[in-house]
């Protein structure tokens, strides 16, 4: 069946020799294939286990025991985790990050949530737009307190001298023990809006036209539109995006420290400024490791929900 | 011994049930070989175990003699063109002809004398230097093949290579694979499921099924010799009727063991009277559908004994109603109980 | 009924206009006044009612900022801070990526839940056992303790083992058949395909580092290798008395860069980030 009538000579199989391997050689190549995977994810699992994995033991470690950085370490047990729980600060300290997880979390979800809405359509202002509620989130958070700290003085900034043209009379934004907290969610609010609404805008762009358009056939009204197709279809994004905040908002650190040092009397000191204060200012660091373990309980009950999810893929229905 | 040999193969994946067992295969040097058969036959793990890309579990590959054990994928002399072409989506035109060369060390101009010529041999010169996602799905298929052809290879491995391109294209380029492997004059192995692809270009036809071989032979052999009910049914559009024994009417004799008799629709006759002569068959049925098809018609009658299509190369319309469909004894096969084909030497009355 | 639908119309588009001012006021007023401020003089910056103008720019604030801290010294420390973490996540990341992308080898996917698990900690939870490992290896001050923590980023690894991932394996066999070794595989053809994914991993690390203040500040005790982030924080106080118009001018030449490269790369930046968020 061979049929050669119109073999060309340069087309003739090129005479390529077979490599033939010893053994030995066949068996140290094999060994080296084995290896290389292994050779490949070494860096990184090195730096993981070196700079995450042993810190994390380590502190876990040092959470049972009395240290002062100098002296000996006292194994106390639980003692400092029974210290910390009998310690009226630390109620104080955990309710003040709770309540700026909170608010800081619901404000900038519902409100990124609103302004994707109002800016998903692909216009030219809204690009802009969306631009300036961006800015903040790329810039230092040390820029952001102190422009914040500026804007809040009470005699000379900006947001009193506003007030006070509308009538109302000045706030001391961070030094009134009853404000400052929520200063301090403003702050994080603006700096984080940003980043809350490009993401949901994405995922607003990427629910198929087809259910808007069959919505629009049955005459359905904006408001039902956007809870029955938007919500349902952004909810998987929405609830990542929700524990990526509450993370994020449970580790503020820098704010505090540059805009209130913690106060007005404890006003505003969260969980991570008091990690830091018991460890760098009173060196009793069993009991910042204690206050560290609970960082770290909060941050894993988290991530136990995030990948929980990630792995059951929640969809919450298209069509609800 | 040239060609591909393959010696009591078998393949399986894990610890499930073997895809492949005891393969034996021999593929003839210079053909135009097509691995043809319906998804999950294994055409396409036979193939890759020849490319390399995957190891068999047991037995021997040999390509012209020489066994293909242990010999890594880029030195068996072999190219393979893929079901999406697999160009390299970073590298130009020239980039991905020229990669495997590169690899190889062929000096520069030998590179772009064989790069020259292949890119004029598929027709793609004045396109060197574009990124394949800037080519159509045809000019792809083009680049895939060049870079193919630049390896001179002893082999060419072709894994579905046409069934992403609209099916104008498909016939234009299976017309340009004949004449390319009839230029090349070496080996070709293409894997199909398209009977269509495998009756135009091949020299020789492996018809597969369940990892095994259900027939091997010419185009020609296939079809009008058919060695079982599954290649009876797989070669042909549409395929061969088939009515089991029971479903005749009773007093018909077929030849001893026959558990089903079959015809090709192209070989019935329509007709208004059901007259039997001795060794033809005649059945009554009802036209229930039809294809007018310009050059052909294909007609679809409800009888008795089952559904029975034929096809018409004549322009005359059949109209709908009662007709006989009749087919002459030499164009009657018959099949035994376990599907095999039955040789002419038994009588043959229906 | 024609004047309502009229009227709807111009309202509706009122409202709109509105809100986008408001929106614009917001995010952009605490900009303009960072800059104001920057380029007025103490007087001005104290004055009741404020200025909203300055006709004379006071440039010699920044040489007073200049002056306050060692400037050029932290920038360059923030630049090596930056890319010494880049570089070396270059030099991780990738590898990790691939191998956990196209092998399966005996404890690939303890070591992948592994990289997935240390995903969510922060530095926040690491600070002070990391403090007192690197002070018992005399390391506080240096560059490695701000650089070597930051070696590797398993979200990094998550992101780029996802592209690698989507590499169609075709391609890899077609480069097999090609005679390409696994390195050439690597370099000329899986690099090159994850190039985009690459390049914005490289921007998400850029910013984030170079704005960070935590890590250098939880980690430095003197000025040796600290950031520009963390020298603004020390104008803070500047002759015993908070100057906002040198901590204004201080704060904008470190967000200058930023503002700059997002002025001329916002899309590809927010890009970037949705990217990151959009898994």
């Amino acid at each position: 069946m061979r049929d050669t009538g119109k073999t060309i000579e340069a087309y003739l199989p090129l005479a390529m020799p077979i490599p033939r391997m010893a053994a030995a050689e066949k068996y140290l190549r094999r060994a080296a294939r084995a290896a290389t995977p292994y050779m490949m994810v070494a860096p990184a699992i090195w730096s993981l286990c070196v700079f995450v994995v042993y810190p994390i033991l380590y502190m876990i470690w040092l959470s049972a025991f009395r240290w002062d950085m100098i002296g000996p370490k006292i194994y106390v047990g639980l003692g400092n985790f029974a210290e910390l729980f009998s310690n009226p600060d630390f109620y104080v300290v955990m309710g003040n990050t709770f309540r700026f997880m909170f608010f800081s979390v619901s404000i900038s979800i519902v409100g990124a949530l609103l302004l994707a809405v109002y800016l998903k359509a692909k216009t030219r202002t809204n690009a802009i737009l969306q631009s300036f509620i961006f800015t903040p989130y790329i810039i230092s958070m040390v820029s952001v307190a102190f422009m914040w700290v500026w804007l809040m003085n009470s005699e000379y900034g900006l947001l009193n001298f506003i007030l006070g043209k509308a009538g109302a009379s000045g706030v001391r934004w961070l030094e009134d023990a009853s404000v400052a907290m929520y200063s301090m969610i403003i702050v994080a609010v603006w700096k984080g809006l940003g980043y809350n609404v490009i993401i949901l805008i994405s995922a607003m762009h990427a629910i198929p036209n087809q259910l808007y358009e069959a919505a629009a056939l049955d005459n359905t009204k904006p408001l039902k539109t956007f809870f029955r197709i938007t919500l349902p279809m952004i909810s998987p994004t929405l609830f990542f995006l929700t524990l990526m905040n509450i993370i994020a908002a449970f580790k503020v650190f820098e704010q505090v420290a540059l805009m209130t040092g913690g106060g007005p009397i404890n006003a505003t000191n969260t969980l991570v400024f008091d990690i830091y204060q018991f460890g760098f200012k009173f060196y009793q660091l069993g009991y910042a490791s204690a206050q560290g373990v609970v960082l770290m309980a909060l941050i894993a009950v988290c991530t136990a929900a995030y990948f929980g999810a990630l792995a059951r893929r929640v969809h919450y229905g298209g069509e609800a | 011994m040239t060609g591909i040999e393959l010696h009591g193969v078998e393949k399986s994946y894990g610890k499930n049930q073997p895809v492949i067992e005891n393969l034996d295969l021999q593929i003839g040097e210079g053909g135009f070989t097509i691995l043809l058969g319906p998804s999950g036959c294994g055409k396409s793990t036979i193939l890759r175990m020849i490319a390399g890309l995957e190891k068999e579990t047991a037995g021997k590959i040999f390509i012209n003699g020489e066994d293909m054990e242990g010999v890594s994928p880029g030195a068996r002399e072999i190219a393979m063109v893929f079901q999406n072409y697999a160009l390299y989506p970073t590298m130009t035109v020239k980039e991905n002809i020229e990669f495997g060369l590169k690899n190889i060390h062929v000096p520069k101009p030998e590179r772009e004398a064989r790069i020259g010529e292949a890119v004029k041999m598929v027709g793609l010169a004045e396109y060197i230097n574009r990124k394949p996602q800037h080519l159509s799905g045809g000019q792809r298929q083009r680049v895939a093949l060049a870079r193919a052809i630049v390896k001179k290879p002893r082999v060419f491995l072709m894994d579905e290579p046409l069934s992403n391109l609209d099916a104008k294209l498909r016939a234009q380029i299976r017309t340009d694979l004949i004449e390319l492997h009839r230029n090349l004059g070496v080996t070709f192995v293409y894997v199909t499921h398209d009977q269509v692809e495998a009756m135009s270009m091949g020299t020789d036809i492996v018809l597969l099924e369940n990892g095994k071989v259900r027939q091997q032979g010419t185009p020609g052999s296939i079809y009008s010799a058919p060695r079982n009910l599954f290649t009876a049914q797989f070669i042909g559009s549409p395929p061969m009727n088939i009515i089991r024994a029971e479903n005749l009417a009773p007093g018909v004799r077929l030849p001893n063991g026959a558990a089903s008799l079959g015809f090709r629709p192209e070989n019935a006759v329509v007709s208004s009277d059901g007259n039997a002569d001795e060794g033809r068959a005649s059945f009554r049925g009802e036209l229930v559908a039809r294809e007018i098809l310009g050059d052909h018609a294909i007609y679809k009658f409800k009888t008795a004994h089952g559904n029975i299509h034929t096809k018409s190369m004549s322009g005359r319309v059949v109209e709908y109603g009662e007709w006989f469909v009749g087919v002459e004894g030499k164009h009657l096969y018959f099949f035994d109980e376990h599907g095999d084909a039955i040789t002419q030497s038994g009588g043959k009355n229906a | 009924m024609q004047a309502a639908a009229v009227f709807r119309k111009t309202f509706g588009t009122a409202c709109r206009i509105a809100v986008n001012l408001l929106i614009f006021a917001i995010f952009f007023i605490p900009f303009y006044w960072m800059f104001l401020t920057a380029i007025k003089n103490l007087g001005q910056t104290l004055q009741t009612p404020p200025v909203f103008w300055v006709s004379k720019p006071h440039w010699e604030n920044f040489s007073k900022v200049f002056a306050a801290i060692p400037f050029f010294h932290m920038l360059k420390n923030n630049l090596i801070m930056t890319f010494g973490i880049m570089i070396c996540q270059f030099f991780t990341v990738i590898p990790a990526a691939y191998a956990f992308a196209r092998f399966r080898f005996a404890g690939s996917g303890f070591l992948f839940g592994l990289t997935l698990a240390t995903m969510m900690i922060p530095a926040q939870l690491v600070f002070l056992p990391l403090f007192l490992m690197f002070s018992r290896m005399g390391l506080i001050n240096s560059y490695a303790s701000l650089i070597l923590p930051w070696a590797t980023s398993s979200f990094a690894i998550f992101m780029l083992r996802q592209t690698f991932k989507q590499v169609p394996r075709e391609l890899i066999e077609a480069a097999k058949l090609d005679s390409a070794s696994e390195w050439k595989i690597i370099f000329k053809l899986m690099l090159p395909i994850a190039k985009p994914t690459i390049v914005t991993l490289g921007l998400i690390t850029f910013i984030l580092n170079w704005n960070d203040y935590f890590w250098p500040f939880v980690l430095t005790t003197n000025n040796a290798v600290r950031t520009l982030p963390v020298g603004i924080t020390s104008l803070n106080i500047v002759d015993g008395g908070v100057k906002y118009h040198i901590l204004m001018a201080g704060n904008l030449l470190l967000v200058a860069p930023v503002l700059v490269a997002f002025f001329f790369a916002q899309k590809q930046i927010i890009k970037a980030f949705t990217y990151m968020g959009g898994k």
